[in-house]
């Protein structure tokens, strides 16, 4: 009898033993640290790609005329731009393609200062909504056929901005001509903000 | 009714029956000297500048509107090696009625090194691989989104976005 007891004592004993010994591995399988012990952890991060989002014009219409008795001469639209994106962004203007063949004895200022014959274009924020600029103080100059990487707007995350074209020219430039400006606008995320 | 009144009857009605038909070949041979105006061919449609800005400002601002896109891009495009796809993740949103083609060029360069067929407007380019294959190393470069109308194809104009591209192997 005592022999039995015994022998089912160290079953017992064994059992508990073993199932111990699995429940520490099943632990450890989990991956729990025990106290005052070591484990690893894999931590998995994932860079989530960032979307540059954007709304804005892709051709620019406007009007120029001596006879407007403004200081600027042109009539522009408001040309908005949206930013859709959860980061702030610039937009600069990278090239300007000017075409002014169908004008007689006429060239391009690059400064915003012409003489007799020249035209300047450039292009100005917004500063009252609606609102064509006036004056031609602020404005950014579009340099003729060459690369530029010229600041127009910066807008916040999800901010939207307007532009205008301004513009003058000199007293020989005759009104009845068309010539062809072609800013190239490229947006591009940026840590400043507005 | 006397015979007299009977003759007064039928000349007045005699009378008013030419004088309609000559109303009618009047109006008739009018409406075809009209058609004959001749046009100034100096004419322009529209209105005169510096007469209405206000006017001329809402046809400008027209034509802007109808040539806005919106559009979407990773910024920073990984590829595991030259001949990989990377992610682009490159989106005709559904609201631009206008399809998109989208080029890629290095700056240093200006070399082509992408460039898409039209994109309907609602689809997008998860990832691709670029046309040309790339040594590895980190690339600044400028995606051009053209568009084109939807109906005629006629292209309206283009924007541009800055790209940082990753090739890794």
């Amino acid at each position: 009898m005592k022999k039995k007891t015994l022998f089912l004592q160290l079953v017992l004993t064994a059992s508990l033993l073993f199932s111990t010994v699995s429940y520490a591995a099943d632990v450890n399988s989990n991956r729990d640290i025990p106290v005052g012990g070591s484990g690893q952890i894999e931590m998995v991060g994932t860079i989530e790609p960032t979307i540059l989002s954007v709304t804005m014009p892709t051709f620019v219409p406007f009007n120029i005329s001596s006879s407007l008795s403004t200081q600027n001469k042109v009539i522009s639209p408001r040309i908005r731009m949206k930013n859709n994106s959860n980061i702030p962004v610039r937009v600069d203007v990278s090239y300007t393609k000017v075409d002014l063949g169908k004008l007689n004895n006429v060239t391009w200022s690059n400064t915003g200062t012409v003489n007799d014959n020249q035209i300047a274009i450039g292009l100005k924020q917004e500063e009252t909504k609606d609102e064509m600029p006036t004056s031609l103080s602020q404005a950014r100059w579009l340099k003729a056929n060459q690369t530029q990487d010229m600041n127009v707007l910066i807008l916040n995350a999800n901010q939207e901005g307007a532009l205008y074209v301004v513009g003058t020219l000199g007293q020989n430039v005759t009104d009845n001509g068309t010539f062809n400006v072609t800013p190239t606008f490229v947006v591009s995320k940026t840590s400043t903000t507005n | 009714m006397s015979k007299g009144k009977k003759r007064i009857l039928t000349t007045a009605g005699i009378i008013l029956l030419v004088a309609l038909t000559v109303l009618i070949c009047y109006l008739i041979f009018s409406k075809k000297d009209d058609d004959n105006l001749l046009y100034d061919d100096n004419a322009t449609v529209g209105v005169l500048p510096g007469i209405d800005i206000d006017e001329r400002r809402k046809q400008l601002q027209e034509a802007l509107d109808r040539s806005m896109i919106a559009f979407s891009i990773n910024t920073s495009p990984v590829f595991l090696n030259g001949t990989a796809k990377g992610n682009l993740l490159i989106e005709n949103p559904g609201n631009n009625a206008k399809l998109l083609k989208v080029s890629i060029k290095i700056d240093d360069t200006e070399e082509e090194i992408y460039s898409s067929n039209f994109l309907k407007p609602g689809t997008y380019i998860e990832s691709v691989a670029l046309d040309k294959v790339l040594e590895k190393g980190t690339y600044e470069a400028t995606a051009y989104f053209l568009a084109y109308d939807e109906d005629n194809g006629e292209f309206i104009g283009q924007t541009g976005a800055q790209i940082t591209i990753t090739v890794q192997n």
